[in-house]
């Protein structure tokens, strides 16, 4: 059976807030199981720093009931260990990786931006305004198995058509040196490089992801993550040649 | 001109907000002698009465006066059967074009209020007079053609610009900062903090607390913002006002006391019916609507002082434990000539859209708007007017096009209406007034001043009070 089959638009909630669906599409494959300079394998970091982002993302109200999150693991087969709903319904539960399992990252893509599309179509459905969508993909390899590079390439050419219409915000992100930086930077036009970030500091990744989320549903802008980079800084004035108390 | 040049047969329109500011009692009495000696007649809407209760609650000792003497004043020249009043004029700018271009009417307007708006807005070619007590509080006499040049207001260009000051203070715990009068600040422990600055507890006062901007944030319009905010009297309870600015040891502007608020944001606990009886177990509608009163007559005040709260909207209201409302962030505000940089597009008129807040004034109609998005989205647990369904990409587009999903008295379809929170239930368990006043002010782009929003909804309050008890769904929240 095939896992577009059977794909559900999630639970909803209550909230009356602008909702940012976020699918995090992780690695699950055997290398996953590598151990690193901390002594945990890379799987248990990932584990502790993603537990330790959706209570961070719980903490705030605005965020929380905005945040619809979705996970897809990808290892061996892709699986959606999570389908979509709010935040803050989530009880985090760890991750496995599988062993000695390929790498289906392309058809992991495909898989979220499937249920993307459902969720997108529940949203106008029920009438619950959203962001675009946040892709998050993070892997420490490259696309393996059968066909995995051309399900990459499908991947890659929906995801850059979806972004240059402002449809899709993508995350792209490589653990560790091994990630094939080169693929993933195909993943996003938007994005000038692709995320690096060394397996002993996930913490510093999801921080960033959280912050970001927080910058997006304050400002209601979903540019306001690119934007926020490149802000010119203004011009400083001398206070001694200006006085607050006279009118002009 | 002087007041004793206005004689004959004169009828003054009285607005609130003229009252309000002026700077002393003595013109006030001035002013008034005038017009009992000349048994001249004095013209009032239904809305000064409900300003006086407004200003009444007033924390501020020589408005309260002020409005005592009005009132006491209009009773004399009731009795001398010298007041007009028309139950059935609402609002002033109905008065203002029924009698612009009489020779023997006099305005009597603060130059900041919705009245000065409504008499540049509406009076071409004025051929009446008017009484425009200007910024200091000053009573200025006018001849027609005088009018437009007491009344006009235009941006301080001077304060516009992404430029800022170097301020040079870090803030921390222990630190010393002076009032303008020389009054030192100690900062205690740190509250919060924001992209602008950081709030600290201080021994000012017993419950006040001080901002300090961060550095790079103190830019022109800010400073002289918080200069004319420590001006302003005001004094209002629910409305956390920046009262006094502070100075760093050299002298420099870098933030301000104001009371210390405890609570939630409006966009916590006004988030769906479940989420909002989380918060306040056993709330009816009546508590809602009593709640939307509460807030309109703080937003009034402001108003009636000629200020525009501008950056109106959830997160900017606070609830406290009691169930009662309260205006933070007012360091934004539009005061005089300075605007209000700041907004959020699903609160903000559409007609601001897209525009660069920096740059404008905005209207009183503006803040309508703004106030009828507040009052709805209170009244349906958070839901906003144009959220539907199957509708546009954005929400500034259906606000443009004016999109609203809920049909005129329950006739017509509910198809959009947003399908999770009972939202249809809560439609259908509007009264029909309530339903007409929404249905004409999203869909037919009618604008209603504060006061008319206040009017309506203690006739809503009324209606609850009465049929509750025959008919208990209209009081309800929670609808599946």
């Amino acid at each position: 059976m095939s896992i577009y089959e059977n794909l559900t638009a999630g639970d909803f909630g209550s909230s009356t807030k602008k909702r940012l669906p976020i699918c995090f599409c992780l690695d699950a494959s055997g290398s996953m199981e590598a151990p690193t300079s901390s002594g945990k394998t890379r799987m248990e970091e990932l584990n502790e720093a993603f537990e330790k982002f959706i209570r961070t993302m719980k903490e705030n109200y605005e965020v929380s009931s905005s945040a619809d999150i979705s996970i897809i693991t990808f290892g061996g087969q892709p699986h959606i260990s999570k389908g979509f709903g709010p935040i803050s319904d989530y009880s985090f539960s760890s991750i496995k990786a599988v062993h000695r399992s390929f790498t289906p990252l392309g058809e992991a893509i495909q898989v979220a931006l499937e249920l993307f599309d459902v969720r997108k179509k529940a949203y106008k459905d029920k009438g619950i305004k959203y962001f675009q969508p946040w892709l998050v993909v993070i892997t420490d390899g490259e696309p393996e198995g059968e066909e995995a590079l051309e399900n990459m390439n499908a991947a890659i050419a929906r995801t850059i058509d979806l972004e240059r219409n402002n449809k899709l915000v993508v995350f792209n992100i490589g653990i560790g040196s091994d990630a094939n930086f080169a693929l993933l930077k195909r993943l996003s036009e938007k994005r000038a490089e692709p995320i690096k970030v060394e397996e002993t500091n996930l913490d510093e990744l999801f921080s960033f992801l959280s912050a970001s989320s927080r910058v997006v549903i304050n400002s209601g802008d979903m540019n306001a993550i690119y934007s926020s980079e490149e802000l010119a800084k203004p011009e400083e004035f001398d206070i001694s040649a200006w006085n607050p108390y006279s009118e002009s | 001109m002087n007041i004793s040049d206005l004689t004959g047969r004169m009828l003054f329109v009285m607005d609130f907000s003229a009252i309000v500011n002026i700077k002393s009692q003595g013109v006030w009495e001035r002013l008034t002698e005038q017009i009992i000696a000349n048994k001249m007649q004095v013209f009032v809407s239904k809305e000064f009465y409900e300003n006086y209760e407004v200003i009444i609650k007033s924390l501020n000792e020589d408005q309260k006066k002020i409005a005592k003497m009005a009132y006491s004043f209009l009773e004399k020249l009731k009795k001398n059967q010298l007041l007009v009043t028309k139950s059935d004029i609402l609002d002033n700018t109905e008065i203002i074009e029924m009698l612009y271009l009489n020779p023997n009417v006099c305005f009597v307007y603060y130059c900041d209020s919705e009245f000065a708006e409504n008499v540049l807005r509406k009076a071409k070619k004025p051929r009446c007079k008017a009484i425009v007590v200007d910024s200091n509080g000053d009573a200025i006499v006018c001849d027609s053609d005088e009018i437009f040049g007491a009344t006009r207001r235009s941006i301080d260009a001077s304060v516009i610009g992404d430029g800022y000051f170097k301020t040079g203070f870090e803030a921390k715990e222990g630190k010393q900062v002076k009032t303008s009068d020389g009054q030192v600040v100690t900062l205690k422990s740190f509250i919060a903090s924001g992209g602008e600055g950081a709030v600290y507890e201080c021994d000012y006062r017993e419950n006040y607390v001080v901002k300090i901007y961060n550095d790079g944030q103190l830019n022109k319009l800010r400073m002289r913002k918080l200069v004319q905010m420590e001006k302003k009297q005001v004094k209002y309870d629910g409305v956390c006002w920046p009262e006094k600015v502070v100075l760093s040891p050299e002298g420099m502007i870098i933030g301000f006391l104001m009371k210390k608020v405890s609570g939630k944001n409006l966009s916590e606990v006004f988030d769906g019916s479940e989420n909002l009886l989380r918060e306040f177990p056993g709330w009816k509608k009546y508590d809602l609507v009593d709640f939307t009163i509460k807030l309109l007559q703080k937003i009034q005040y402001l108003h009636l002082l000629g200020i525009i709260v501008g950056d109106l909207r959830f997160k900017n209201i606070i609830i406290d434990s009691k169930g009662d409302p309260c205006l933070v962030d007012l360091d934004s505000c539009q005061i005089r000539g300075l605007p209000c940089p700041s907004g959020f597009p699903d609160f903000t008129d559409p007609d601001l859209h897209g525009i660069e807040l920096m740059r404008i004034l905005r209207s009183y109609s503006n803040e309508d708007y703004s106030c009828a998005v507040v009052v709805f989205k209170i009244l349906f647990c958070g839901i906003h007017p144009y959220d539907q369904r199957n509708g546009a990409e954005t929400i500034e587009e259906e606000m443009r096009d004016k999109r609203f999903p809920y049909p005129r008295n329950s006739v017509g379809s509910f198809e959009r209406i947003p399908l999770l929170g009972g939202y249809s239930s809560m439609w259908k368990n509007t009264p029909d007034q309530m339903q007409e006043f929404f249905y004409d002010i999203f869909k037919n782009g009618t604008r209603y001043s504060v006061l008319e929003l206040i009017l309506m909804l203690k006739t809503y309050k009324k209606f609850l009070e009465k049929e509750k008890h025959r008919i208990p769904s209209i009081n309800e929240i929670l609808f599946d």
